[in-house]
C-alpha cells in the first residue's frame, strides 16, 4: 500500500489546498495586463464637449475612475472620491470617465451628487472603457507622471484602498 | 419574333424582376462570419463562462462591434486575439496558448496516459502468472535415454 | 394563510432537527455497540435507517405542499415560485435553488439507504449495521449543513404578496426531471462507498458483496447518464446556441464520476468473473463518490465561475469543504490502512485477455477522469500560483477528450471479442475481419466524402463501423453457435434466446450500441454543422445546407407568467414552420431564447431569432445533421442497462474455489 500512499497523500493535500484557496479568492475578478505599461492616449471629448486626451499626464500623476449614473456601486465609492479630491488634489489629478452612459444623466448624476474630477471624458459607447481592459464600473486607474498605470482597484474604493494607492505614487518615485 | 410579343415578354420579365428586389436571398455577410468565428474563441469577461458570440451583454457585444471594425482594418485574426489578450489578459482566451502558463495543460494529457498506462502495463506484468516456457525441442540423446526408459518400464510392468 | 399551514412549516423545520438527531445515533451505533458490548444497540442503526428516510419524507411533502398553497411566507417558496407559475413548475420548484435541491438530496439519499436497510435485513443482516452507520454519517454532514446553513424551512415575514418566481430557464420539463435524475446517481454511487468502507473496516470479503453493489453501481450509473443526457437536451433546446456540451465547470462535475463510474462498472466485472483488482475496486468506490461530493462542492461554494452555480456563499463552501475533507481524509485513510486485506485471489494468465483489455478500459477512463480534472481546476491553480488568470474553455477539452474518446471506442470495438484468460491475438483478428472491411469501406467513403480534409471525422467513422460491425458479426455467430446445438429451433426464436440466455453480456452489448449511436451523433452534428447569421427583412430567405428558409415576419403574445417576440420561419422545400421565440417573465425580469427546431432522424433544422436591426431582423440558422442520434442512443442505453439488470443474481454465499469456478463458467 505504500505506493497508494505516495500518490494519493500528495494529491490529497494539494487538492484541499486548492480548494481551500479557492473558497478565498474572487472567480469573477480579472487581473489587469496593463499593469506596468503605459496608459493609452485616448483622444475624445469631455462632459462640456471639449477635446481632450485621456491619459495624458500634465504635471502630477493621474486618478482615473470610470464611472456611470446607472452604477450602484459607483454611488457607494463616490464619498471617497470627493474626500479624495479635498484632500489630494495638489498631488495627483482626478479624471473620471462617464462609461457607456448617456450626456445628460452623467451631468446630472455630478451636480447632484458633487464633482470630484477635474474634467470627465464621454465614454458614451465603451470603447475607451475596452482599451482600458474595463469589464465592469467602477473601476480605477493610477497612473504616474511617467504615464505608466501602476495600479489599478476594481471595484469600489474605499478612503484607505484610495490612501493606500495614492501613497504608492511616491513609492514609485524611488 | 413580332414587337407585341417581344413587348409583352420584356414586360413580362420586368415584373418577375422586380418582384424579386422585394424578397431577397439574404447570405451570410463574410466578415460577420469571421467575426462570428473569432467571438467563439474569446471569453465573455463579464459571463460565467460563455464566449462573446454567445453572450447578450453589453460588453459582449461592444467586443463584438470592435472585432468587426479590426476586420474591416484587415487585421489578422491573431492579431485580434492579441489586442484582447492585451488589455484582459490570457482570461479572454477560451483556449489557452500553448506557450507560457498554458504549456502544462497541454503536456500533462499525454503524460498521464503514458504514466498511468505504464504502471498499468508493469501491474499486469508482475501479476501475470510465469508459465514455464514451452519446452525446447528434444536433442537426439533425450530422445535415446527416453527410449531407453521407455523400454525399461515396459519390462517392469510384466 | 391559515395557521395550519403555517404549522405544517414549523413542523418540517421539527422534522429536520429530529432526522439530524437520529442520523446522529445511526452513525454512531455499531460504534457505541461495540464499547459498550450491547450488540442489540447496532440496531438502532437499522431503525434510524426507516426512521430518516419516513421523515425526509414527510418534510418533502410539506415542503410540496408550501409550494402547491402558494405560501409565500416561507423563505425560499418567494424566492422560487410565483401565483402565476403553473402547477407543474411549482412543484418542481422545489429543487429550483440550492436549499432545495440539497433537500432533495438528502430525501433522495434518505430514501436510498432505505431500500438498503431493507434489503441487508435478510442477505446482510451481520454487516447492516455497519452499512447504514457509514450512510447515517454522510447523512449527518448534509443534514447538518441543510439545517445549519441552507434551510427551506426559514421563514419570511411579513410574507410578501407574490413570489420572485422560478428561475425561467428553469420552466421546461427536461429542466425539472434533470436535477432528480443526477441525485439518483450521485447519490446512488453512495451505497457502494458504504460498502467499500464497511469492508475495510470489519473486514468483509470483497467477493461477497461486489456482485450486489454493481447493481447499485449500474443503476447510480445510468441515472447519471440520464441526468447527463438531459442536461445536454435542454440546453440544446433552450439556451439557443445550437450546442449541446460547453464543458462548463458544473457539467464536469457530473460528468467525472460518470467517467469513473464506467470504469468501476467494468472492473466490478473482471473481479466477479477472475477474483482480482480487489484493492483498485475499493479505491475506485471512493474515489468515485468523492467525485460526487466534489462536484457538490465545485456547484454551491461559488469556487469556480459557471453558467449553472447557485448563489454564491462561501460560508456553506466552508462547511462543503470541512465534510469533504473529513470523509476523504477517513476513507482513503482507511483504504490505505487496511487495503491490504483486500487482496486478489487469481493472476493473470496473459497480457492479451478479457481482463487485460477491462485494465485498458480502466486506464482509459481514469485519464479521461484526470483530465477533466485538471482542467477543470487548472484556472484556479494558475491564480493560486501565479498573478495571471486563464480561461480553459470548450475548444481545449474538445482537443484532449476526442483522441481518447476515439481510443475507447477502439477498445470498444475489440474487448468482447476477446476471450478471458488467455486469448490469441490472430483468432481475434480473424474474428474482426468483416468489422476491418466494413471499416476501411465506410472510412474510404469519408475520406473521399471530405476530401480527406476532416481526419477526425475520418477515423470517428471508420472505428465506430469497426465497433457496430464487431458487435454485430459476434452476435451472429453467438447465435449460429446456438443453432448448433438447438437446429429445430426457429431462428427468430434462436436469436431471441441468445440474447435471453446472456442478459449481463448483451445488456452491455446494447449500451455499447447506445454508444455507438451517439457517437455518430457527436461526429455528425459536431464536425457537419452548418451555421449562418444573417438579417432578413419579412419576404427574404436564406439558404443554408441545402434548406431554404423564408422569414414571414413575428409574432406578438402573452402566454402564462411571459411575453413573447415569436419569429416565423418558412421552409420553402419541406412546408415545416420554425417559431423561434425571445421571452420575457416580468417577475424576474429575465429574457430567454427558444430555438425553433424542425428535427428528424437525420438533422434538425434550428433558429434563433436576435434583434431588430433598421427594419431588418438578424437571425442565426443552423443545421446540425445526425443530432437526433444523441438523445436516441442515451435511450439506448436505458434499454440496456435495463435489460442487463433483469439478469438474476447469485450472491456468492461462501468463497470456494469450486463455487467461484462453477459461477464465472455460467456468467
Amino acid at each position: 500500500m505504500k505506493q497508494w500512499a505516495y500518490v494519493l497523500v500528495p494529491a490529497l493535500l494539494l487538492l484541499l489546498a486548492l480548494l481551500s484557496f479557492g473558497l478565498t479568492n474572487d472567480p469573477r475578478y480579472i487581473p489587469s495586463p496593463l499593469i506596468g505599461k503605459p496608459f493609452p492616449q485616448l483622444s475624445g471629448i469631455d462632459l462640456n464637449g471639449n477635446k481632450v486626451i485621456l491619459g495624458k499626464v500634465k504635471d502630477r500623476p493621474l486618478v482615473i475612475n470610470v464611472w456611470a449614473s446607472w452604477c450602484a456601486a459607483c454611488r457607494t465609492e463616490h464619498r471617497s472620491f470627493l474626500r479624495g479630491a479635498q484632500k489630494y488634489s495638489r498631488q495627483v489629478e482626478f479624471v473620471g470617465v462617464n462609461y457607456k452612459d448617456e450626456l445628460l444623466n452623467g451631468k446630472r448624476w455630478l451636480s447632484t451628487l458633487g464633482d470630484p474630477y477635474e474634467w470627465s471624458f464621454f465614454d458614451n459607447k465603451g470603447r475607451a472603457g475596452l482599451e482600458l481592459g474595463v469589464y465592469g464600473v467602477p473601476e480605477t486607474f493610477f497612473v504616474n507622471q511617467q504615464g505608466v498605470i501602476i495600479h489599478k482597484i476594481t471595484g469600489p474604493v474605499t478612503d484607505a484602498s484610495l490612501a493606500d494607492a495614492i501613497a504608492m505614487f511616491s513609492k514609485g518615485s524611488k | 419574333m413580332s414587337y407585341p410579343v417581344l413587348f409583352i415578354t420584356l414586360l413580362l420579365s420586368l415584373l418577375s424582376v422586380s418582384s424579386f428586389s422585394y424578397a431577397d436571398t439574404v447570405s451570410e455577410d463574410p466578415l460577420e462570419r469571421r467575426a462570428l468565428d473569432i467571438g467563439k474563441t474569446l471569453r465573455c469577461a463579464v459571463c460565467q463562462n460563455q464566449p462573446i458570440s454567445e453572450s447578450n451583454s453589453g460588453l459582449a457585444k461592444d467586443m463584438m462591434a470592435v472585432i468587426k471594425e479590426q476586420l474591416q482594418k484587415g487585421k489578422s485574426e491573431r492579431e485580434i486575439e492579441d489586442y484582447f489578450v492585451a488589455r484582459y489578459g490570457d482570461y479572454v482566451l477560451m483556449k489557452p496558448r500553448q506557450q507560457g502558463i498554458g504549456l502544462p495543460l497541454w503536456l500533462i494529457p499525454p503524460f498521464l496516459l503514458i504514466i498511468i498506462g505504464s504502471v498499468a502495463f508493469i501491474f499486469l506484468r508482475s501479476r501475470t502468472l510465469k508459465v514455464p516456457g514451452r519446452p525446447k525441442k528434444l536433442t537426439d540423446e533425450e530422445k535415446a535415454r527416453i527410449k531407453k526408459e521407455r523400454e525399461k518400464n515396459k519390462h517392469d510392468k510384466d | 394563510m391559515n395557521s395550519v399551514s403555517q404549522n405544517l412549516v414549523e413542523l418540517g423545520h421539527f422534522i429536520m432537527a429530529l432526522a439530524f438527531a437520529i442520523s446522529l445515533l445511526q452513525a454512531f451505533a455499531p460504534m457505541l455497540a461495540r464499547k459498550t458490548g450491547v450488540v442489540r444497540l447496532a440496531q438502532v442503526s437499522v431503525q434510524g435507517a426507516f426512521i430518516v428516510g419516513g421523515l425526509l419524507t414527510l418534510g418533502g411533502a410539506i415542503m410540496i405542499h408550501a409550494f402547491v398553497s402558494e405560501n409565500f411566507s416561507v423563505l425560499y417558496v418567494a424566492q422560487n415560485s410565483n401565483s402565476q407559475l403553473p402547477i407543474f413548475y411549482q412543484v418542481a420548484a422545489l429543487w429550483g435553488g440550492h436549499e432545495g435541491s440539497l433537500y432533495l438530496w438528502a430525501w433522495i439519499m434518505g430514501l436510498y439507504t432505505m431500500y438498503l436497510a431493507w434489503q441487508g435485513r435478510s442477505r446482510f443482516p451481520q454487516r447492516l449495521p455497519v452499512l447504514l452507520a457509514v450512510q447515517g454519517f454522510l447523512m449527518l454532514g448534509f443534514l447538518g449543513l441543510i439545517l445549519f446553513l441552507s434551510n427551506p424551512f426559514d421563514r419570511l415575514l411579513p410574507a410578501p404578496v407574490d413570489g420572485r418566481d422560478l428561475n425561467p430557464l428553469l420552466q421546461d420539463p427536461g429542466m425539472v426531471i434533470h436535477p432528480p435524475m443526477l441525485y439518483l446517481g450521485y447519490v446512488g454511487f453512495s451505497v457502494p462507498f458504504a460498502f467499500a468502507i464497511t469492508a475495510l473496516v470489519t473486514r468483509w470479503d470483497s467477493e461477497l458483496w461486489v456482485g450486489l453493489i454493481r447493481r447499485w453501481a449500474l443503476v447510480a450509473w445510468v441515472f447519471l447518464t440520464i441526468g447527463i443526457m438531459l442536461g445536454g437536451w435542454w440546453a440544446y433546446y433552450e439556451l439557443g446556441w445550437g450546442g449541446y456540451w460547453a464543458w462548463d465547470p458544473v457539467e464536469n462535475a457530473s460528468f467525472m464520476p460518470w467517467l469513473l463510474g464506467t470504469a468501476l462498472i467494468h472492473s466490478i466485472t473482471v473481479q466477479e468473473h477472475r477474483r482480482m483488482l480487489h484493492t483498485w475496486n475499493i479505491f475506485l468506490v471512493i474515489s468515485t463518490f468523492a467525485l460526487s461530493l466534489l462536484g457538490t462542492f465545485l456547484v454551491r461554494s461559488g469556487v469556480l465561475s459557471s453558467v449553472h452555480a447557485f448563489a454564491v456563499d462561501p460560508g456553506r463552501g466552508l462547511y462543503i469543504l470541512i465534510f469533504m475533507t473529513v470523509v476523504l481524509v477517513i476513507s482513503f485513510g482507511l483504504f490505505l490502512y487496511y487495503g491490504r486485506q483486500h487482496q486478489a485471489r487469481e493472476s493473470f494468465v496473459s497480457g492479451f485477455s478479457r481482463e487485460s483489455f477491462y485494465i485498458f478500459n480502466n486506464v482509459f477512463f481514469t485519464v479521461a477522469c484526470a483530465c477533466v480534472l485538471l482542467a477543470t481546476l487548472y484556472p484556479l491553480a494558475t491564480e493560486a500560483l501565479t498573478p495571471m488568470k486563464i480561461t480553459v474553455g470548450a475548444p481545449y477539452f474538445n482537443a484532449v477528450m476526442v483522441p481518447i474518446m476515439l481510443l475507447i471506442v477502439l477498445l470498444m470495438a475489440f474487448a468482447p471479442l476477446v476471450p478471458w484468460r488467455k486469448a490469441n491475438p490472430q483468432k481475434v483478428i480473424t474474428k474482426m475481419k468483416f468489422a476491418f472491411a466494413a471499416a476501411f469501406i465506410a472510412g474510404a467513403y469519408m475520406a473521399w466524402y471530405t476530401s480527406f480534409s476532416q481526419w477526425t471525422a475520418i477515423i470517428a467513422t471508420f472505428l465506430v463501423t469497426l465497433l457496430l460491425v464487431s458487435m454485430l458479426t459476434d452476435y451472429v455467430q453467438a447465435v449460429l453457435r446456438r443453432r448448433k446445438s438447438f437446429a429445430s429451433e426457429n431462428v427468430v426464436v434462436s436469436a431471441q434466446r441468445t440474447l435471453l440466455r446472456n442478459r449481463r453480456f448483451y445488456g452491455g452489448m446494447i449500451v455499447h450500441f447506445g454508444i455507438a449511436v451517439i457517437a455518430i451523433g457527436l461526429t455528425g452534428s459536431g464536425l457537419f454543422r452548418s451555421e449562418s447569421a444573417v438579417l432578413m427583412k419579412p419576404g427574404d430567405q436564406v439558404e443554408i445546407g441545402g434548406h431554404v428558409l423564408r422569414f414571414d415576419g413575428t409574432d406578438r403574445f402573452k402566454k402564462d407568467n411571459y411575453f413573447a417576440l415569436q419569429g416565423i420561419l418558412t421552409s420553402v422545400n419541406e412546408g415545416y414552420v420554425l417559431r423561434p421565440e425571445r421571452r420575457k417573465y416580468p417577475v424576474q425580469e429575465m429574457p430567454t431564447t427558444e430555438a425553433g427546431i424542425h428535427s428528424n432522424l437525420f438533422r434538425d433544422v434550428y433558429a434563433v431569432i436576435g434583434e431588430k436591426v433598421k427594419d431588418s431582423w438578424g437571425i442565426h440558422v443552423y443545421v446540425n445533421p445526425l443530432v437526433q442520434f444523441i438523445w436516441l442512443g442515451g435511450f439506448i442505453i436505458v434499454v440496456g442497462v435495463m435489460f442487463s439488470l433483469t439478469q438474476r443474481i447469485r450472491l456468492r454465499q461462501s468463497t470456494s474455489v469450486s463455487d467461484s469456478a462453477a459461477a464465472s463458467a455460467k456468467a
